[in-house]
């Protein structure tokens, strides 16, 4: 009886010694896991991106450095365009001439000009 | 030439005598359409009057290779041109180009401070008037570049606006 019970707290005592060496072993085990899992995350993201600006866009970016001007023809038609409003520019700052204000200066809109 | 003057606005208040006396020193010149009278940054040796047609005050601009003469001002008979002959450092600051056939009256500095020196009124007319065309350049270009600074400021402080 008494032999039996020691047994069993034997056995009792390797088996959770057994447990208890086993565990972190998993632990590290499941972490390396994940951390492999995050790495391959990452990779496929920076792939991703990659392969996206890679690709000609339909859109236009925002970034002017990346895409050439269009030129521009500087014909009659543009030259008449930059004349008129050069014309009706100075025809409203006529009167600021005459008459010097804050008013006469900026009160009417006038034309601006835009390149098409 | 005595008559062409006397529409001139650079000449009003003169005599007829002074008239004549200014008359006699000046050289008439005509232009074929899109000749010019003078370039930007030529030396400015020469003060002249248009006296028929119209003459077309320019700047230069330039879009890739293409360099082309913008249109500013159209001086018509009566009016003055190249008053830089007068005032240091003596270099046209715009091209004047005729827009039509035309006919200007043109007048050598030296001819024009050696008369000025000769006849105090007629120098003092002549100098009064261009201070207050270079006045009105002055203002004009003012104004121009003011309301041109302007739009561009508010133009780039709108959300949305680059």
């Amino acid at each position: 009886m008494a032999t039996t019970f020691v047994f069993v707290l034997f056995l009792g005592f390797v088996l959770g010694g057994m447990m208890l060496m086993l565990a972190p072993a998993y632990l590290e085990t499941e972490r390396e896991r994940a951390r492999q899992a995050q790495e391959r995350r990452a990779a496929k993201a920076i792939r991703a991106s990659e392969a996206a600006t890679a690709i000609p866009g339909f859109f236009a970016g925002l970034d002017a450095t990346r895409i050439p001007p269009v030129p521009l023809a500087f014909d009659d038609a543009l030259l008449a365009q930059l004349e008129r409003h050069v014309r009706a520019e100075q025809a409203i700052v006529t009167q600021f001439v005459r008459y010097p204000s804050i008013d006469s200066l900026y009160r009417q809109e006038g034309s601006s000009f835009h390149l098409h | 030439m005595v008559e062409l003057l006397r529409q001139a606005e650079l000449v009003e208040g003169l005599s007829p005598g002074h008239l004549r006396r200014l008359a006699a020193i000046g050289r008439s010149r005509t232009l074929r359409p899109g000749e010019y009278v003078f370039l930007l940054g030529d030396n400015a040796d020469h003060l002249s009057i248009v006296v028929k047609g119209q003459v077309d005050l320019c700047f230069p601009m330039s879009l890739g290779d293409v360099v082309k003469d913008i249109s500013v001002e159209s001086v018509l008979p009566g009016k003055t041109l190249g008053w830089s002959a007068l005032v240091k450092p003596y270099r046209f600051t715009l091209s004047a180009r005729a827009t039509e056939p035309s006919e200007v009256i043109g007048f050598a500095r030296p001819d024009l401070l050696q008369l000025f020196e000769a006849e105090l009124q007629i120098g003092y007319t002549l100098v009064t008037r261009i201070s207050e065309l270079v006045s009105v350049r002055l203002s004009t270009f003012q104004a121009l570049w003011a309301r041109e600074l302007q739009r561009r400021l508010v133009t780039g402080t709108q959300p949305g606006v680059a």
